[in-house]
């Protein structure tokens, strides 16, 4: 059976260093030693956490490599417990399945400038962004507005940037808005921002209002779960011959149950492995926290509840 | 409870199967022992060459219990009417007519019999597979000890809990686990070989890890056999450095598991524990802690509802580390096992 798509798999927590107060930067290494493709700024990583939750996160692009992934998470103490798992019961060499790297937030090369816009933990793709920008001679200005200097990620290394601007909420420090930084931009300047909900509703506000074209922006805390990853594939019964469709948006194990076929399951979080099947024809994206990947490989299975195909059919033994 | 022929009730996977019935110790010369195994009530006794028996709890002329009677002369007499059975189950003294040779079909109903580790083990069918094997029974080095009869509802869900090290921290506090720093379970195999389940080993922190009472590292390595016999061989490191001296790399301790069905939600465990390490401890300290082990165990076990195991992994929220406990519910229902099962 051919492996899983090469972006995605077991990886597994090889460092963890402290970014700045209640952020850690977690360095991920693939479990099977591979090359890993490059990464772009922007980039994130969907993670599937052994709770169920399946969580985005940017890559520090600088400091990935072929041999790692570097993502920061701050933690929040109010989110949906995503980032509290990361710091709070995370340990380092500990797997996790990467489901996917994917890049929704791309540097497009037109700009003859470029304005980047960052708050808070949304500093991550925007470092990477401003990074890529200097190391290509490109002109870019940095704005970053934070909570204190130690809850900002890379706060020292950039305070020293003549290009960077960062606004910690020091008592005396006057912090423009966005607005204000946005004034009098032109044209030809690409404005890139990543920050919390309200940051990106006043640059899409002000965007619209000063007829800005060249805007692109990505909010953290997004609650959709992303099912880009996952495309429609026939499932083939083969005792029964059965064929079986697999929406992009339902599991095999909903699909199953729609057509009242007999399966057994019971978390459907792939953490328990009672929906664990044998296929037989298929290539198989192995989302479940129960066995390793080259486990399954090794067993020829596949947790229904969680689990999908990378091919359009897959052939199950049941 | 009453003696029917429920052969047609129960699947043949159990019926043509070797059940327990008592232990060596439970059944003496001289005395008639009643049993239950699967709604069928049994009597057991021990004749003059020592040789168990276990025969329908019935006599064939009036009904009444064997077992109510006495033996005399090696002869099982009936209570009623004092009709005699040799130890082949046949009559051969109706005392109201006592010139007379009775009947040919004056015989009660005997089952097969073994008498293996230290248990008798009996089969009302015919049976399909020979008693589960026990390596240590035959191992000079291993000190071996009999505990129980403890008594449990289901006999299922009585193993499951065998086989079940992520209860120890729990109902065993202080004994086999830390209520307070309970172990995370590490990820372990499951395969079956030879209609048999093994699992790879799972490390656990025992506290008073065996009858040593000193505190160990234990590594299970588990294997269910049948439905109700299940056996681990348990490696046992001395966690404190200060006594590790006291252990050796070859140091095991094994418990060979079985459960008595009396009906679906009534059964009686008995285990056989063999050990090698050196000292070894009396019978009585390994029974004293097997006793409060199983207790603690039916304390919480007995509270499990329903009372008969669901083999339907639907029915209950299973999570990874209960593979075994998965497996062992899917297998018995590959199996067809319906009784004491929902």
């Amino acid at each position: 059976m051919a492996p899983s798509e090469p972006r995605s798999g077991m990886f597994r927590v090889q460092a963890m260093r402290l970014g700045g107060d209640q952020i850690h930067l977690l360095e991920l290494v693939p479990v099977e030693p591979r090359e890993l493709p490059a990464v772009e700024p922007g980039a994130h990583l969907d993670l599937q956490l052994p709770n169920g939750m399946l969580r985005q996160y940017s890559l520090v692009t600088p400091l990935c490599s072929a041999q790692r992934y570097v993502i920061a998470v701050k933690r929040e103490a109010l989110g949906r417990g995503g980032s509290r798992w990361l710091h709070d019961e995370l340990r380092l060499g500990q797997t996790l399945p990467v489901v996917a790297c994917r890049n929704s937030f791309q540097l497009q090369d037109s700009a003859g400038r470029y304005l980047l816009l960052a708050g808070g933990i949304g500093i991550t793709p925007i470092y990477s962004m401003y990074r890529q920008l200097q190391a290509e001679g490109k002109k870019v200005r940095l704005h970053y507005w934070g909570r204190g200097a130690e809850g900002m990620l890379f706060h020292q290394e950039l305070q020293a940037e003549a290009e960077a601007r960062l606004y910690a909420g020091d008592a005396g420090q006057k912090r423009p808005r966005l607005h204000e930084v946005l004034k009098g931009i032109g044209p030809d300047t690409a404005v890139y921002c990543c920050g919390p909900q309200l940051m990106v509703d006043e640059l899409v506000a002000t965007a619209a209002e000063q007829g800005l074209a060249d805007v692109h922006y990505e909010r953290f805390g997004k609650t959709e779960v992303d099912t880009a990853h996952s495309d429609s594939f026939e499932l083939v019964l083969a005792r029964s011959g059965q064929r079986i469709q697999v929406a992009a948006d339902e599991t095999m194990l909903e699909a199953l149950i729609r057509q009242d076929i007999d399966v057994m399951y019971s978390c459907e979080q792939g953490l328990c492995g009672a929906c664990e099947v044998k296929y037989l024809e298929g290539e198989a994206i192995h989302l479940d926290s129960v066995l390793q990947p080259h486990e399954h490989e090794a067993n020829g299975t596949i947790m229904l509840c969680c689990s999908r195909a990378a091919s359009k059919r897959m052939v199950l033994d049941i | 409870m009453n003696t029917t022929d429920n052969e047609n009730r129960i699947e043949p996977a159990l019926y043509n199967d070797w059940h327990v019935v008592a232990s060596s110790e439970e059944v003496v010369e001289g005395k008639l022992v009643p049993s239950t195994l699967l709604e069928r009530d049994l009597v057991i006794w021990r004749d003059a060459q020592g040789e168990a028996h276990v025969w329908e709890d019935l006599c064939i002329h009036r009904g009444a219990r064997l077992s109510k009677g006495f033996i005399a002369n090696d002869r099982v007499v009936c209570p009623y009417h004092g009709w005699n059975y040799d130890g082949t189950g046949q009559c051969t003294l109706i005392p109201a007519s006592p010139g007379e040779t009775p009947m040919k079909k004056a015989k009660t109903i005997v089952h097969q019999v073994q008498e293996k580790y230290g248990l008798i083990w009996t089969c009302l069918g015919t049976p399909e597979r020979d008693i589960p094997e026990f390596p240590q029974w035959d191992d000079d080095s291993y000190k071996k000890v009999v505990c129980g009869p403890y008594a449990f509802k289901s006999g299922y869900r009585a193993l499951e809990n065998f086989v079940d090290p992520s209860h120890f921290p729990f109902v065993h506090a202080g004994v086999n686990g830390l209520p307070d720093a309970p172990d995370p379970i590490p990820p372990y195999k499951v395969w079956e070989e030879d209609g048999v389940l093994h699992t790879s080993e799972v490390q656990v922190t025992q506290p008073y890890g065996d009858p040593r009472e000193v505190p160990v590292i234990a590594y299970y390595a588990y294997k269910v056999m049948r439905p109700c016999v299940a056996y681990f061989k348990k490696r046992v490191v001395i966690s404190d450095p200060e006594r590790a001296h006291e252990g050796n790399d070859s140091d095991r301790f094994c418990t060979f598991f079985t459960a008595q069905q009396v009906d679906a939600e009534h059964s009686i465990v008995r285990i056989c524990c063999a050990m090698n390490f050196d000292p070894q401890p009396s019978d009585e300290a390994v029974r004293r802690r097997q006793d409060l082990v199983y207790e603690q165990d039916a304390a919480i076990v007995d509270t499990q509802r329903p009372e008969r195991i669901p083999v339907d992994l639907r029915a209950e929220l299973h999570h990874r580390t209960d593979l075994l406990g998965m497996k062992y519910r899917a297998w018995m229902r590959d199996m067809g096992i319906e009784y004491g099962t929902v």
